[in-house]
């Protein structure tokens, strides 16, 4: 069983944010694009570690987990198996499976 | 003379003893509630300020439009408050999820979800919706946080 882990202070930026790349160069969708997919794709579990910033916009969070589903096509089921988020901020934790959960159900029922 | 008889001779010493030692433990007891709980509310009250504080720049961030001049170090500050009340609140509720988590977690969305990056966002008129959306996040935060003040001692009081 592979394990890769990601710690996005020391591993993508101590600034994440924004949603989009045309926002900047450490926005939610150059993480999942360029870090997150990849390692899930060739990894049988990621480990992602998001202490260590200076702090996450909604945007940014949304825009990498939410997009998992999104644009990546994993479900809510396959990323609970694979994916594992670590951090001491309970609110980060609990945002972050909000919108895997809630872009699965929306993905589920063809609302989007 | 045993130890049985010596004991039944000096009996209303022993009591003497043992309601001085419950005395001391009842108020020593009530001390640590009464500094438990002067703790709880001054992180309480804390944390309420900075929801104030965030709030009130927030609001003054999307007064403007997102091109103003000064605008992403505001952005970077709002972001490092949030930071630090997402600390604070975790510290509060001590690893426990509860309502207050989900209140903040409203609260971070409705200021950095949608536009808080976007430098071409017009500014919001005050009473606009989103206006709006960021002082019933806050409110429903600190109120969430009073709560705790008025019904977590007990928890408060196991957990340390």
């Amino acid at each position: 069983m592979t394990i890769k882990t990601i710690k996005i202070a020391s591993d993508f930026s101590r600034f994440p944010s924004g949603r989009s790349e045309a926002i900047g160069p450490f926005s939610g969708e150059r993480f999942r694009r360029d870090f997150l997919e990849p390692a899930l794709k060739s990894n049988d579990k990621v480990i992602v570690e998001l202490d260590g910033v200076l702090g996450y916009n909604s945007s940014f969070l949304e825009e990498t987990f939410g997009g998992l589903i999104r644009h990546a096509g994993y479900s809510a089921q396959q990323l609970r198996e694979k994916l594992e988020v670590k951090t001491i901020h309970l609110s980060l934790y609990s945002e972050i499976w909000k919108y895997i959960d809630e872009m699965d159900y929306t993905a589920r029922e063809g609302l989007s | 003379m045993s130890f049985i008889e010596t004991l039944a001779q000096n009996y209303e010493k022993l009591i003497t003893w043992l309601l001085v030692i419950l005395g001391w433990l009842v108020v020593a007891q009530q001390n640590d509630a009464r500094e438990i709980r002067r703790e709880l509310r001054a992180k309480i009250d804390a944390a309420q300020s900075c929801v104030s504080k965030i709030c009130s720049e927030a609001l003054s961030y999307y007064s403007v439009s997102g091109s103003a001049e000064g605008l992403s170090s505001v952005k970077i500050q709002i972001t490092m408050q949030l930071q630090d009340l997402s600390g604070c609140i975790n510290r509060l509720v001590s690893g426990k999820r509860v309502s207050v988590v989900d209140a903040f977690v409203e609260y971070r969305k409705s200021i950095t979800l949608n536009g808080f990056d976007d430098l071409n966002r017009s500014a919001y008129p005050i009473g606009s919706d989103r206006l709006n959306q960021i002082f019933d996040a806050a409110s429903s935060l600190s109120e969430k946080l009073e709560l705790l003040r008025k019904g977590g001692n007990s928890k408060w009081r196991r957990k340390t």
